[in-house]
């Protein structure tokens, strides 16, 4: 019986188109993915396989989501079917039995759901066929067909989630005999995954996280997430994977129980009777005999606004109340804010650390969680709300009524808008009450309000007259559904597809923009402003075209549709004429703004100059420059109208044997430039690459001097397309010396870096770095901060609008008014590198003086919270460097907070841009054993003033290490100072994930330390583990002894300029013989270790004093540039340890014992005694090794 | 105030012809349009409800062109469609609130026009409870009471008994007959009786032709004398259709009765028999 009926359903659907068609949609994408580098989907990039066996795993993972709507149609119509058809009655009449026919329909259609699956499969091995015949994408990019992949796949993630899925939806669906209950089923089942996925953010939730998850995916990303490029080649994840299988029989356990209880209510019975005689019921007959026609009946229609005005009314409150009272509407606002409203509380939550929840977060909290709610409410109710009397089957009635078209119309948007709004105030609400239960009080109501209510519900209201259209014109329903997505794809995919990037021509599209607390919005409010006015126009002529094609009446025939259109026409000309000469004006003004005023170029424009820049002036790399060793400025800053208006004097000599008779001139960007000296002779200027040829004549000699003379202009002009020059705001302008002053010679980091774009362009490969050698002296000449300077000195004199502070590097000189204009005169104290910031705000100052040094943090008013840490951290490190590294050059040290535009903060010559958006909203009102991260990152750009400032690796491999890796020691040193040694493994743990997660992120190579080229999970993340393990080691006198030895030797020096070699033979010479292999394994290596207590076990010995037993094992191994092992044999010194239960609220317990131990081979038992009862115990317990399990190396005892 | 049809038209994309040349009078009273399904019947209802558009030919309501006007018609036009749904979750005092408010209803009357309408059809003690959960019966009821509203000129109600048990029949014709005194009321059936009781005027439809227009005892006086019958064998009846213009075969107590048409007296054993409105239909649409 169950094989009749699973015969039946699955020769039902095998003659259907349905499950064909899709099989051909997902081969299709899948094939497109596989041979284009336009869908990123799956995780292939860089060395990566378009193939690779956890590409084809990602791609099911998403895959098995994306089709949830899908296996719910083909579930939803099994389950149904006969209830649908009316052939319930027939089918239950004969003797089935209910096993057979619920289980057979459920099994035939699940068998069914899987054929759109191997779409994958088949379009990632055509595409890879396809290719091999093409060559669209380089042949490098695939691996061979690895079928386990797939297998694997299916078995542990597609037919898992169609088990798990589908048993949930069929009894849905079988119960409720109801489509919408389906769908809206398969919607809390993605909402189920979202919610898992918030629970991520904390990182020790995470096997947690991707047990909840019941799609498996986050499980799949969790097994994954520290596999590098040859694992993620070579293997996939099986189903017997402990992390998969936990959760795969889990979820599949849920799904087949709700199936079989669905099974044991099940009923034949027809659930319609039930109803109507229920209905019978409740309302009796009764006779109704005729009575006398009342006065009242007699009344006639009127007409007039006030009537029509009724109309109108009455309409709205039909329609909203029809929205708010039904099933899907209660459902999604419901769990959208479920979803949302929780999630505020987190808002505080950062990376191991906790932020004031400003309102901008607040904002990003409410679009991140709750907008696809309100997008799925625009989209249903749309339709819907069109479809409303139809549907209702009033239509007939409603549509014979004196209406006008427009009303109608309108109330049905005003219901979609007005239903927005309210869910979106209520989120507002819960927003300010989580602020405030925060105990923050800077509710930005401004901020709220013309983000979300005035920015955001424009745009749902554009988007919400577009689907009114398409629903307009749809000749059913569903239809229009389909209709309303392929729109929505097409616009947001099709025209970065074809470089169009006008925000004139995408639907809604409107320039980028970042509220800041320092600049409000001012910066970006024109350009909103007008685009938004574009799009409302725009929609306005939309709602028109709506409004005269209005469904009413029966006709459906397009002739018959347009006839009537024209007639309704006739009304709304006025209208309609008014929408589209307004809009026309602000397309023209738009238009005149963007791309006379302004202009810009797409993404490909932008690829080919650089292109043609490579090919054009590669040629004169290397080519003798003479060299800028003083620079004097005079700028003038604008802030109200965004304009700067520069001028200098740079004076620069030839340090080559010969004489030097061509200066190549690197311009900056979007500014007027001009550059004369009596002795330039302008040969060729490439405006579009801005690059310059000047003849120098005479030829300038050896030794000899020139200066030249430049000045930099930048205006802003109406608004643009999206901002280009976000360095000059009303108020917070930050730029630096390279966005007004010139480059001299070529610029090689101006060209192309991903490799397979570089490929595509026939341009050759390209090497990140310069390979590290030692005698290469010439490429030692330059650092990599430039090529064009060594040393030099800085004079300015910079003014700004009266309110405002302006910052140039160095001291001080003076400061005086003129004109209705502040001006400020600096000087650089001792010369430095050629990279330097300027800077304007209204800024508040707080100072403090340490040993003839001035502190200082440049800060919003509002933003006062963290100003008392930064100073602490600017003395600590000043104290602890002076102490150990140096003295310090400089008479001042600057915190200056800019715009949130980026998060960053970057160290110059004494000063220190910090964003608003980090180090100022970060909260330490309450201690909840947070990594100190504004007095570590003060620390690490206060290091920088060594470890950059003072000297600087040669553009070469591993140079970041002498800067970064050093900045990032010389903070945790600072840190240890103030908070221990013991709480430093917070921090480590935090820089061992990032460092794993980014070896499985790299595109080219991972490199040892010491030849890192310029990648930031080696030289900040590693970097900081492998100088505190060599800390521990040797010891932190005898590293800073090595720095200090390393820096005496080059410190300000010319070059050339340090390697990472002679730092790293500094740390060599203070390394004892018998620890002078870990120099190997930290620099020159890439050496993972896998340490694991297999047992932890106490015994008391007396008093408050206990025995401990360890077994542990360890494996120490080396890996090659994409991760390939080698086991070595271990021989290492590590730490073993044991730790009583944490106080209530912290996360670690004390340290009861903490020890070195010599580890010779792979398993080891140890027994020590400590005082106290352990809780923990294990190896390497600080993980001070990177260990890609970390979670084992500790043990509960036992 | 008459309803005038002239060479009315209409065909649908898929080529079926609803409508052909259709020329109709229709004065005050009741009128009944009697066809069998797919005859045209509400095609043509729903053209002179606005609901569609005719290819070619006019239709006035006075001086309103239906088909053009259709502003002008609504304000005056009842309309109950064969079929129609409901709003889920509204009582019928806040829908026909709505309607009345959508027909122009000004506010200030609303509510007694309202209340007396509900009064009307006898559905004010039920006005609280959605429409969705009223009876066939009392859905009907409340169609007319919506139909009603603002006096209109012009009512159209399209086969609104279907459905209905005999006792609720009766009752809503003699609603409807009651109004019918001073507006025009066109109604829709296929069931013939109902014409015969209600119908001063009347006019056959088939296959979008008017086959017959006219007052019902006109037609019958045609067809006085010529309408014959006989009780006969089931296998016998395929001869009589070769033989004669059988107009109607049904069955009494299991044996087929037939009907025919025939100027003269056929013999053969046929009864003269007194022409139904039946007689008429089945004799106007099977030529």
């Amino acid at each position: 019986m169950l094989f009749t009926f699973l015969k039946f359903e699955l020769k039902s659907w095998l003659r259907a188109p349905m499950p064909w068609i899709f099989l051909f949609i997902f081969a299709l994408m899948t094939f497109f993915a596989t041979v284009t580098d336009q869908v990123q989907i799956g995780g292939s990039f860089g060395n990566i396989w378009k193939n690779a066996p956890f590409v084809t795993q990602n791609w099911y993972g998403v895959f098995s989501i994306l089709s949830l709507l899908l296996i719910t149609a083909f579930l939803n119509t099994a389950a149904i079917r006969d209830f649908e058809n009316n052939t319930a009655q027939i089918v239950f009449a004969s003797p089935v039995q209910k096993m057979g026919y619920f289980f057979g329909h459920f099994f035939g259609a699940l068998l069914v759901c899987l054929i759109p699956m191997l779409g994958i499969s088949l379009g990632m091995w055509l595409g890879v066929g396809v290719n091999s015949f093409t060559h669209w994408l380089d042949l490098e990019r695939y691996g061979p067909f690895e079928i386990q992949s797939h297998i694997n796949s299916y078995l542990a993630i597609v037919i898992p989630n169609m088990i798990f899925a589908g048993s949930i939806l069929f009894t849905v669906a079988a119960l409720t005999r109801s489509t919408m209950y389906s769908f809206i089923s398969a919607m809390v089942l993605l909402v189920g995954y979202i919610v898992a996925g918030n629970l991520i953010r904390d990182i020790e939730n995470e096997s947690l996280s991707a047990m909840l998850d019941p799609f498996g995916f986050r499980a799949l990303s969790l097994v994954t997430k520290y596999w590098t490029v040859e694992e993620k080649n070579h293997l996939s994840v099986s189903v017997l994977h402990p992390l998969m299988l936990g959760n795969r029989l889990l979820w599949m356990g849920i799904g087949l129980l709700v199936l079989f209880l669905g099974y044991l209510r099940f009923s034949f019975a027809e659930r319609a009777k039930k109803v109507s005689k229920k209905r019978s019921t409740k309302v009796e007959e009764e006779p109704y005999g005729l009575q006398q026609l009342g006065e009242m009946a007699t009344v006639k229609p009127a007409t007039g606004l006030s009537i029509t005005l009724a109309q109108f009314r009455s309409q709205l409150k039909a329609n909203f109340w029809g929205v708010v009272k039904s099933t899907p509407f209660i459902l999604l606002a419901f769990i959208g804010l479920m979803n949302t409203i929780p999630s505020m509380q987190f808002a505080t939550e950062g990376y191991g650390t906790h932020n004031l929840p400003v309102t901008y977060t607040m904002v990003d909290i409410i679009r991140g969680s709750f907008y696809m709610f309100v997008i799925a409410i625009v989209a249903y109710f749309t339709g819907a709300l069109v479809w409303k009397e139809r549907n209702a089957k009033v239509n007939e009635i409603y549509d014979a009524m004196p209406t006008r078209n427009w009303t109608d119309f309108l109330s049905k948007l005003i219901t979609i808008v007005g239903v927005v709004a309210i869910l979106i105030s209520v989120c507002i609400l819960a927003a300010v009450a989580a602020q405030a239960l925060n105990g923050f009080n800077r509710f930005d109501l401004g901020v709220y309000v013309r983000e979300l209510l005035v920015l955001d519900l424009l745009s749902f209201a554009t988007i919400a007259v577009l689907f009114l259209l398409v629903h307009t014109l749809a000749p059913n329903m569903y239809l229009g559904f389909f209709i309303c997505i392929v729109v929505i794809i097409v616009n947001s995919f099709i025209w970065g597809a074809l470089r169009i990037e006008s925000n004139m021509v995408q639907f809604g599209a409107t320039p980028g923009y970042t509220v800041s607390d320092l600049y409000g919005y001012k910066p970006y409010a024109t350009g909103l402003f007008w685009f938004n006015t574009y799009w409302a126009l725009f929609s306005a002529i939309l709602a028109v075209a709506a409004v005269c094609f209005w469904p009413r009446g029966k006709e459906s025939g397009w002739r018959k549709r347009f006839k009537l259109a024209a007639l309704e026409w006739r009304s709304y000309r006025w209208a309609g004429f008014g929408a589209i000469a307004l809009w026309g004006f602000s397309a023209a003004w738009v238009f005149y703004n963007t791309l006379v005023l302004n202009s810009f170029k797409n993404s490909k424009q932008v690829e080919k100059l650089t292109v043609r820049y490579e090919k054009d002036y590669k040629k004169y790399e290397g080519k003798a420059q003479p060299r800028i060793y003083a620079v004097k400025y005079d700028i003038q800053i604008f802030p109200e109208t965004r304009n700067i208006d520069a001028k200098a004097q740079m004076w620069v000599r030839n340090l080559h044997p010969k004489a030097i008779d061509t200066l190549l001139v690197q311009v900056p960007r979007q500014i007027k430039f001009n550059l004369t000296s009596p002795r330039l002779k302008l040969l060729k200027d490439d405006k579009d690459v801005y690059f310059r040829i000047y003849r120098l004549q005479p030829a300038l000699q050896p030794g000899d001097s020139l200066r030249l003379d430049f000045s930099s202009i930048y205006q802003s002009k109406g608004f643009e397309n999206e901002m280009s020059v976000q360095q000059v705001m009303q108020n917070g302008t930050f730029f630096n010396n390279f966005d007004i002053a010139p480059r001299l010679g070529y610029q090689p980091d101006g060209e192309m870096t991903d490799k397979n774009r570089r490929k595509k362009f026939k341009l050759p490969e390209k090497t990140r770095a310069p390979k590290l050698n030692r005698a290469d002296t010439i490429a030692r000449g330059n650092s990599y901060l430039g090529n064009d300077a060594d040393w030099v000195n800085v004079k300015t004199v910079i003014s700004t609008s009266a309110d405002q502070i302006a910052i140039a590097p160095g001291s001080l000189q003076k400061e005086w008014i003129e004109n209705g204009r502040r001006y400020f005169q600096y000087k650089l104290d001792h010369e430095s590198f050629n990279f330097y910031s300027f800077m304007s705000a209204r800024y508040e100052v707080a100072r403090k003086k340490w040993k003839g040094i001035d502190l200082e943090v440049y800060y919003h008013k509002d933003h006062k919270d963290n100003v008392d840490r930064m100073l602490k951290s600017m003395q600590k490190s000043l104290e602890y460097y002076t102490t150990n590294f140096g003295p310090y050059f400089h008479k001042q040290c600057r915190i200056i907070e800019f715009p949130r535009y980026a998060d960053f903060a970057q160290a110059f010559p004494g000063t220190m841009p910090y964003s608003e958006g980090i180090g100022f909203i970060e909260d330490y009102r309450a201690d909840k054993d947070d990594i100190d991260m504004v007095f570590y990152v003060v620390a690490h750009e206060m290091g920088h003033q060594w470890w950059a400032h003072q000297e600087c690796g040669a553009y070469m491999q591993g140079s970041e290490m002498t800067v970064e890796t050093f900045a990032q020691y010389s903070a945790l040193m600072v840190m240890e100072k103030e908070y221990g040694r013991d709480i430093m493994r917070k921090f480590l743990e935090y820089e061992a994930d990032r460092y794993l997660r980014g070896r499985g992120a790299e595109r080219l190579q991972e490199l040892p330390l010491a030849r890192s080229e310029n990648q930031g999970y080696i030289h900040y993340n590693k970097g900081s583990l492998v100088m505190y393990y060599l800390k521990e080691m040797i010891g932190e006198e005898k590293v800073n002894q090595g720095l200090r030895d390393f820096l005496n030797k080059f410190r300000y020096a010319p070059p050339p300029f340090p390697v990472s070699t002679d730092v790293v033979d500094e740390f060599y010479k203070q390394t004892p013989d018998s620890l002078k292999y870990i120099i190997k394994d930290l620099f020159w290596d890439i050496t993972l270790f896998e340490n694991r207590t297999t047992e932890a076990s106490i015994k008391e010995l007396g008093k408050d004093k206990y025995q401990v037993t360890l077994k542990v094992e360890s494996r120490k191994l080396k890996a090659d540039a994409l991760g390939k092992e080698k086991e070595e044999k271990v021989a290492d010194w590590m730490e073993i340890g044991a730790f009583a239960k944490p106080e209530k609220g912290k996360k670690y317990g004390k340290t009861l014992y903490r020890k070195r131990v010599f580890i010779n081979k792979k398993d080891n038992t140890f027994t020590f005694e400590v005082q106290g009862k352990p809780e923990k115990a294990g190896i390497d317990p600080f993980t001070l090794l990177v260990d890609r399990n970390p979670e084992d190396n500790m043990r509960d005892v036992k | 105030m008459e309803l005038s049809i002239q060479n009315l038209s209409k065909t649908y994309p898929n080529g079926v012809q609803a409508l052909k040349n259709v020329s109709l009078h229709i004065p005050t009273g009741m009128y009944g349009l009697l066809g069998p399904n797919g005859a045209g019947k509400s095609t043509l209802m729903r053209t002179l409800a606005t609901l569609q558009d005719a290819d070619s030919g006019t239709a006035n309501l006075g001086d309103i062109d239906v088909l053009k006007d259709k502003d002008a018609v609504r304000r005056v036009l009842g309309y109950l469609p064969q079929e129609f749904g409901v709003y889920p979750r509204m009582s019928a005092l806040d829908m026909l609130d709505h309607f009345a408010t959508l027909k122009g209803i000004p506010g200030n009357q609303r509510k007694e026009v309202v209340q007396t309408l509900l009064n009307r059809v006898n559905l004010w003690d039920h006005r609280k409870k959605a429409v969705s959960s009223y009876s066939g019966g009392m859905r009907q009821r409340f169609g007319i009471a919506q139909a009603l509203i603002g006096d209109p000129k012009l009512i159209i109600v399209d086969e609104p008994t279907a459905g209905l048990d005999p006792g609720e029949r009766n009752r809503f014709y003699n609603l409807l007959s009651e109004i019918g005194e001073n507006v025009i009321v066109i109604l829709s059936t296929h069931i013939v009786e109902d014409v015969r009781e209600l119908c001063s005027n009347m006019a056959i439809i088939n296959g979008g032709e008017v086959k017959y227009a006219g007052i019902p005892d006109a037609a019958l006086g045609e067809l006085g004398g010529k309408i014959w019958e006989k009780i006969i064998l089931k296998a016998e009846l395929n001869d009589y259709e070769k033989n004669f213009k059988v107009i109607s075969s049904k069955l009494v107590a299991g044996k087929p009765i037939i009907h025919i048409f025939s100027e003269d007296d056929p013999g053969e054993g046929f009864q003269p028999a007194e022409p139904g409105l039946e007689d008429v239909f089945f004799s106007k649409i099977k030529h």
